[in-house]
């Protein structure tokens, strides 16, 4: 899996991903959500368009990136879920948490 | 708890096409569980004249990388290697994924699956991967036998739209 990292000028931060997240990614991405909460990056924006496939360590990294932000009070957002993602997140009810936005641009707005 | 047996459903039936992939039990090995679901898939397509749809491929797609996730990240222990099989089965009324390995034994969870809190504080960073394959397929079972070997079995059936 690649990931990138991107500042938007509304103090958000993009973080978008490429390749299958996850039991062999998924560590990488929660330490680098972490780090950018840690960081005083607590608004997230996830792009997922490039993400063919999630599996349950995956959707751990998101919710562990997703708690550490809201507990700095920011929020962690996923944008443009693969159909993969949408089933996974279906299956587990997360899509109650983690509601998918559209593009990076919806999720963006309003942050 | 997660269920890991339902009322079995038959093993009868003509095997339609058969895939099949021996590996090491290795996260960097979770790239031959998809290539060998995109051949069964490709058998699929030519094969039926109502092959399932993308939604229902990716559920069981989903169900299979569970699995296959969970026997390399627990099958064996640290410091030791072993072996995955996985035989995908299609027959006309269903699919069949059959798991081997001949690690350590599966320990059920103890804990029942509550839902999910509205507490973001409160969910859990882990913990779904049967409640998914539960949800995601028909069949689900386990065994293991006298002789060290571990069964899993998930099974799909068809569905004509």
């Amino acid at each position: 899996m690649e990931l990138s990292i991107e500042r938007q000028d509304n103090q958000a931060t993009v973080v978008r991903l490429a390749g299958r997240l996850d039991l062999l990614s998924a560590a990488e991405l929660k330490q680098q959500l972490a780090t950018l909460v840690n960081g005083g990056h607590r608004r997230l924006v996830v792009d997922l368009g490039n993400v063919p496939f999630i599996d349950s360590s995956g959707l751990g990294a998101l919710i562990g990136g997703l708690k550490a932000a809201r507990l700095g009070g920011g929020d962690l957002r996923i944008a443009q879920p693969a159909e993969q993602a949408l089933v996974i997140l279906e299956l587990t009810t997360l899509n109650k948490v983690l509601k998918p936005y559209a593009s990076v641009e919806e999720a963006l707005a309003g942050y | 708890m997660p269920r890991l047996r339902r009322p079995s459903l038959g093993t009868e039936g003509t095997v339609l096409a058969e895939e099949s992939i021996t590996v090491e039990a290795s996260p960097a090995q979770l790239d031959s569980v998809h290539d060998v679901l995109a051949r069964l898939w490709a058998r699929a397509d030519a094969l039926l004249s109502s092959p399932p749809g993308q939604t229902w491929r990716l559920q069981f797609a989903t169900a299979v990388g569970e699995i296959s996730a969970n026997i390399t990240r627990h099958a064996y222990v640290i410091g030791t290697t072993g072996t995955m099989g996985l035989r995908l089965r299609l027959y006309e009324d269903r699919v069949e994924a059959k798991f081997i390995d001949r690690g350590v034994a599966f320990k059920p969870p103890t804990m029942a699956r509550e839902e999910l809190s509205a507490d973001t504080a409160q969910l859990p960073e882990g913990g779904f991967g049967l409640s998914i394959v539960n949800s995601a397929v028909d069949d689900l079972s386990y065994s293991r036998t006298p002789e060290g070997a571990n069964y899993w079995r998930l099974v799909k059936r068809l569905t004509v739209s």
